[in-house]
């Protein structure tokens, strides 16, 4: 609608006034050209009545038929009042379209705002490109950005230049923290909060909430002589509140990230942690014995280990193994003592299990006792030429053997586990293996793991898998007691890593 | 309308009723004299007759859209320099070539901010004024 026909339905509404009031007939004329006539469909009104020119540049006037309307001053008020409806609507459609234009210039700055730090990932990036944004949208003469987290230092960006003192930056945010809501100090405005500017400029400070606390502040400055305006505190309101949402979404990435390298270097520890517990079996072994063993760590790694090994033609050691504790730590103290009982063997090749034992808690008592653990550790020397197997048990549970026709039994620990005491005062102890005895050693993964109803698996259920399972091969054997743990275990999560070695006696061969 | 001594006028030729509100709002805002034309045809006849300091030109219009106006504009010694800034909804950078290569001075993009626009009508008018 043009300006003519703005004034045209203005002059409308007085003539429809008229007509109220007694007038026989009112048209509108621009130029030569009846525009309207009223009442509808009456002939236009030429050269009779009164004439009112309309002093608007479009060549407008109302011709009126007078009818029955009293006077002039009766027309004048009817005028009056449309012309007050008419400046009524007016300014309500002002309002209206200063609505409109405040909101399109919001959604306009967010559109602008999000383009730009869309793409940032570190806070150094983001605060610096929201403060820039902010200072060409809201143009004020200075805008910064205050930001302090937990264990870091603050972090702060300006522009367009750095203006404020980092004391100022912090004044403004312990100021708006402390009222909880934004804070304007106007030149010649009161207000009760001290402001943190130190002179006459104007500052509008608005809080950011990020992680449920004020932890920042957004900042802007004014000369003296310039107030800020309501529309300038709406749009900088709008701002902050993107700002909030970026610097929380930018955390949440930086801890996914953060999650995401973690959880590779675990992995890529746990791939290092089986390589180291999954050794080649000793072909030789495999002639005399049928050996086994599996880990499953209740996290990425675990604590416990296993190993086997060959020192000579007519020897297979077996170690089995569990540091006090779960995850990285006690993966890091598992790989030391495997290492250690590798190293020792190397040193005294002619050790048996006890002195192994024993040598390595002497080695590795410090490194226990300093963080408080402590590992559990089993070793069994397998000698093909005599078909003995000669154990030592420091502090293991459980170790079952099934063999000469009896029912399986435990075997015992003679000693506390490795790091606790100074010295180990283990022992050696002998057994004649004979054709399908059998040796199972696991960690107490197995009969520690309880069921959905809180019942614990215990050594009897063990005790009696082995005996039922005594013709099955070491493989088998040990696929049978998992599977029995895993079924009693039900839905619970594994709470303990989860080792198991079986050896099993092949019919009458040497190594 | 009554033009102030000190009062610019700027003529807007938009021929969609609410920008020609929002744009006219705005601008007689910030103390400017508007005069509003529907499209290109009735923004010659209205410079026939009046002086203004600045065009700010819709793109796409009916009868004569605001490209064409500015080549009209450029071709008369008259309006030769009259500063216009265009005004389109349009992602089509031939648009902007073709303005660019008629000499407009400035490109907005709808929807604009007020603050945009007003530091984009203030700039080509001091521009003007300087050059």
């Amino acid at each position: 609608m043009d300006q003519a026909d703005r004034l045209s339905n203005e002059l409308r509404h007085i003539a429809k006034a008229w007509i109220q009031a007694g007038a026989a007939r009112v048209t509108l004329w621009t130029e030569e050209e009846p525009i309207w006539t009223l009442p509808k469909g009456a002939n236009p009104l030429r050269l009779h009545g009164v004439e009112i020119e309309v002093n608007s540049g479009h060549g407008m006037r109302l011709r009126m038929d007078w009818g029955t309307l009293p006077d002039l001053t009766t027309a004048l008020d009817q005028e009056v009042a449309a012309l007050t409806r008419c400046a009524d609507t007016e300014r309500a459609l002002d309002e209206m379209t200063e609505a409109m234009i405040q909101t399109q210039d919001q959604l306009l700055a967010l559109y602008d705002l999000a383009q730009t730090t869309r793409s940032r990932v570190e806070l150094a990036d983001l605060l610096p490109s929201l403060v820039q944004e902010t200072w060409r949208l809201v143009q004020p003469e200075a805008a910064f950005v205050w930001l302090t987290l937990d264990d870091e230092q603050p972090y702060a960006a300006q522009a367009p230049e750095p203006h404020i003192s980092s004391r100022a930056m912090q004044r403004a945010l312990e100021t708006v923290a402390l009222a909880d809501q934004r804070l304007l100090w106007n030149p010649g405005e009161a207000t009760s909060q001290p402001k943190p500017l130190h002179d006459d400029r104007a500052l509008l400070a608005m809080p950011l909430r990020i992680r449920e606390r004020i932890r920042a502040v957004i900042g802007l400055v004014n000369p003296p002589g310039k107030a800020f305006s309501s529309p300038d505190v709406k749009l900088a309101g709008t701002i902050a509140r993107h700002a909030e949402s970026q610097i929380e979404n930018l955390l949440l990435y930086r801890e996914t990230v953060e999650q995401a390298r973690l959880h590779t270097e675990m992995e890529i520890a746990r791939e290092v942690q089986l390589h180291l517990l999954s050794p080649s079996c000793p072909v030789d072994a495999t002639k005399c014995l049928d050996l086994y063993a599996t880990m499953q760590p209740a996290r990425v790694v675990g604590g416990d280990f296993y190993d086997v090994l060959c020192t000579n033609r007519d020897q297979v050691i077996v170690v089995i193994g569990d540091v006090s504790g779960k995850g990285m730590p006690a993966a890091l103290l598992m790989s030391r003592t495997q290492g250690a009982i590798r190293s020792t063997l190397s040193f005294l090749p002619e050790a048996g299990p006890a002195a192994i034992l024993r040598q390595v808690n002497e080695h590795l008592y410090g490194a226990f006792s300093d963080v408080g653990m402590f590992a559990t550790a089993f070793v069994a020397q397998y000698e093909a030429s005599s078909q003995t197997l000669t154990y030592a048990n420091a502090g293991h549970a459980p170790v079952i053997y099934s063999g000469d026709g009896n029912a399986p039994r435990l075997l015992r620990a003679d000693a506390t586990a490795l790091g606790i005491l100074p010295s180990c005062d283990c022992r050696d102890h002998r057994l004649k293996l004979r054709h399908g005895d059998l040796l199972v050693a696991a960690t107490d993964g197995f009969n520690e793991s309880e069921s959905e109803d809180g019942r614990m698996f215990g050594l009897e259920r063990l005790l009696q898998l082995v005996a039922s399972s005594h013709r099955q091969s070491a493989q088998e054997v040990a696929e049978t007691l998992t599977g029995a743990v895993a079924a009693f275990a039900g839905h619970m999560p594994r709470s303990d890593d989860q080792t198991i070695l079986v050896l099993k006696r092949r019919p009458g061969a040497n190594l | 309308m009554t033009k102030g001594d000190s009062m610019q006028t700027i003529l807007v030729v938009e021929d969609h009723h609410v920008m020609q509100r929002v744009l006219g709002y705005t601008l007689t805002r910030a103390d400017y004299d508007i005069a509003i034309a529907e499209n290109g045809v009735q923004a010659l006849e209205y410079l026939q007759e009046h002086d203004c300091d600045l065009v700010i030109a819709d793109v796409a219009m009916p009868e004569m859209d605001g490209l064409t106006l500015l080549k009209e504009l450029r071709a008369h010694d008259q309006w030769h320099h009259l500063p216009v800034i265009m005004l389109t909804a349009s992602v089509d950078d031939s648009y902007r070539v073709s303005a660019d290569a008629l000499g407009v001075s400035a490109f907005l993009n709808k929807p604009t901010s007020s603050r945009d626009l007003l530091r984009t009508v203030a700039r080509v008018l001091a521009d003007g004024r300087t050059g």
